[in-house]
């Protein structure tokens, strides 16, 4: 179990250096760091001496990725690229282009992001099972025709749109809970109320629909007709025998996203003023510095990556046939 | 073996008189337009058991299925009488009958690798029957799982009580199938082809331990079988299907030894004898449910059919002590 841990831990590390490469190529590909130094001193007047002196005091006065001047290793280690990304491996993530300390940002920022994500995830979970349950057990009648039809629409209508519905309607028209905004402690549950309540009802759709499928081929399978022929009733056949063996798929396929809640949403955070990771996020992209957006997406990386070996250790807690090697 | 006994209330009301435990009347069972079963008559005593024999397709799983209650209205339409005990099961409400079902009647499936779920230990498998019928206490329960293991031949049952039905053999596995079937001590047990699915040296232990079981629990069994002379050997009396119907039912030997019907003939020189060189298969095969001939459903391929075949049911007669569907007995 050790071993296999290391080892997918050994593999993420050309993963990493890739997505680096990746993202700092896409990056550089609309920016230069001349741009960048515009950027942040202010568009008009700006000498040449100042965009020097901006980019040499940010460590972006070395060529991009092959240094032609130096000799040997330095090559490739006096670069841009190499300077910027080869701290992330340690997690030092360094400054912002606006002078703030990134990871102190990932931190403090990363309580309301949970605040959010945690909930949605886990009653979105539970909604979805118990909706998906429903429409099995009433499988082939009109209540799961209906059921099914509601999930289409509501997979069909665009995130946005609940969003804004559900500040509209609940937050402007009727009063009954604020447009947008953040506080801590129990004060805050008034804020997360609202975003939590669209984010669930926007994941609705698609996921009841997803694990009626699950529970679907699961119930047409030779254990659930033994379970029959004990004499178990329909509702203790589906919540027992084929619930156990339904969460197989949909433990494993929540347990990936599980580390990237700490993310948080980018969307959901922007159009409720949540100070998260996500709005963190969004603002680094439009304020282009790459600083922030490197090291988010290198974050987003390695937690993905965790996810899926999370997943395969779930796999493991829940399925007993399945032993990590 | 105290508990034993205690479990097994039907040692005090055994019925005295030779009333059927099992009286299948004119039964038949429709999915929409397709007659899957025609008209199927049965009967079985208390501590008999019968070998339902027939290709793929003959109804024989259909029929035990019908008898569990595991295929009934709405899915199927019920016609018929279907008398269990005196009990009527075509008419029965769903709450009773799930009181027979994994109690009076246990059931024993083909691939017991699929039939046991793989989330569960084999003794919570074994368990459920008995918490679901008989009350048990969880402590009960596990003492009572143990013992059915040992019961069908499981070396150390109280090691394997915790085992994941993957951790077993096949042949392991059918055997807790088997125990999860008598766990409650059915009056009527009904095994789909039991022994299919696995090694030709675990069938004949795994057919052995059905029968011992049976006998010992003094119940009856229908075993749905393919194999005619494996049928006629394991069971007091058989039952030839074709195509939804019974075409010839009697005692093993007798079918055996002379059968009456074209179909039953055929079936018994498709199995391999020794010394005899030649194999002589029953040409055609099952007609599809939306295309059943009007008369004997077997004229199509019978070397014996005549006109009326083709154009008049035949009725069962009875002849020599059993039931014959056929207009040419000799």
């Amino acid at each position: 179990m050790f071993a296999y841990i290391l080892r997918r831990l050994l593999y993420a590390i050309p993963i990493l250096i890739g997505v680096n490469l990746l993202t700092f190529a896409l990056f550089f590909v609309v920016n230069t760091p001349d741009d960048m130094a515009r950027l942040q001193l202010g568009v008009k007047h700006v000498t040449p001496e100042a965009i020097e002196r901006w980019k040499a005091e940010h460590g972006y006065d070395k060529p991009l990725l092959v240094n032609a001047e130096a000799e040997g290793a330095a090559q490739f280690t006096d670069t841009i690229f190499f300077k910027h990304s080869a701290a992330m491996f340690a997690f030092e993530f360094g400054k912002g282009d606006d002078g703030r300390d990134i990871a102190n940002e990932i931190q403090t920022r990363m309580g309301p992001s949970l605040a959010i994500a945690l909930p949605v995830f886990v009653i979105g979970l539970m909604v979805n099972i118990t909706f998906a349950l429903l429409m099995v057990f009433f499988r082939a009648t009109y209540l799961d025709l209906w059921g099914v039809v509601l999930c289409v629409v509501l997979m069909s209508i665009s995130g946005l749109f609940y969003i804004i519905a559900g500040q509209y309607f609940i937050a402007k028209l009727w009063n009954l809970l604020p447009i947008s905004g953040f506080a801590g402690g129990i004060d805050g549950l008034r804020f997360i109320l609202l975003p939590v309540l669209v984010s669930v009802v926007a994941g609705l759709g698609s996921g009841a629909r997803w694990y009626r499928t699950i529970f679907l081929e699961e119930i047409g399978k030779d254990y659930v007709r033994t379970a029959r022929a004990k004499g178990l009733s329909e509702v203790r056949v589906l919540f027992r025998h084929v619930l156990k063996n339904g969460m197989i798929p949909i433990l494993t396929g929540a347990v990936v996203v599980l580390p990237l809640l700490f993310m948080g949403s980018l969307i959901t955070e922007s159009f409720f003023g949540i100070p998260g990771l996500g709005s963190y996020t969004i603002d680094a992209i439009q304020a282009q510095d790459f600083a922030v957006v490197r090291a988010m997406v290198f974050l987003g990386s390695f937690l993905y990556i965790v996810g899926l070996i999370l997943t395969d250790i779930s796999y493991s807690w829940v399925d007993p046939r399945v032993r990590l090697q | 073996m105290d508990t034993a006994v205690a479990l097994n209330p039907r040692a005090a009301d055994v019925p005295e008189s030779r009333e059927p435990l099992l009286e299948v009347s004119d039964f038949s069972l429709r999915r929409g337009q397709a007659v899957v079963l025609d008209g199927v008559n049965l009967a079985l005593q208390p501590g008999e058991t019968l070998g339902l024999i027939g290709e793929s397709g003959a109804g024989k799983s259909t029929l035990a299925m019908a008898l569990i209650g595991l295929l009934r209205a709405p899915e199927v339409q019920l016609e018929g009488s279907l008398c269990f005990r005196g009990t009527e099961l075509t008419r029965l409400r769903e709450a009773d009958y799930r009181r027979l079902r994994g109690n009076k009647i246990g059931l024993i499936f083909q691939d017991a690798t699929a039939a046991l779920n793989p989330c569960f230990t084999v003794g919570e498998q074994i368990a459920e029957p008995l918490k679901r019928h008989l009350g048990l206490s969880k402590w009960d329960r596990r003492e009572r799982a143990a013992e059915l293991m040992h019961s069908v031949g499981i070396p150390e049952p109280r090691l394997r009580l915790d085992a994941y039905p993957h951790e077993l053999s096949g042949g392991m596995q059918q055997r807790v199938m088997i125990a999860i079937a008598l766990a409650c001590n059915p009056e009527l047990l009904l095994a789909d082809e039991p022994t299919s699915a696995l090694d030709v040296t675990i069938q004949a232990q795994i057919m052995e331990l059905i029968l011992d079981r049976v006998r010992e629990l003094n119940s009856s069994a229908i075993f749905v079988l393919h194999d005619l002379a494996l049928g006629a050997q394991v069971c007091d009396r058989i039952a030839v299907m074709y195509a939804g119907q019974i075409v010839e039912e009697g005692p093993s030997e007798r079918v055996l030894a002379s059968p009456l019907h074209p179909y039953t003939r055929g079936l018994k020189s498709c199995v391999v004898e020794l010394g005899s060189r030649r194999l002589e298969p029953i040409p055609g095969q099952i007609p599809p449910l939306d295309a059943m001939p009007a008369g004997c459903r077997f004229a199509p391929r019978c070397p014996k059919a005549k006109a009326i075949c083709g154009e008049q049911r035949p009725q069962a007669e009875i002849r020599d002590g059993r039931q014959v569907a056929c207009w040419f007995i000799d």
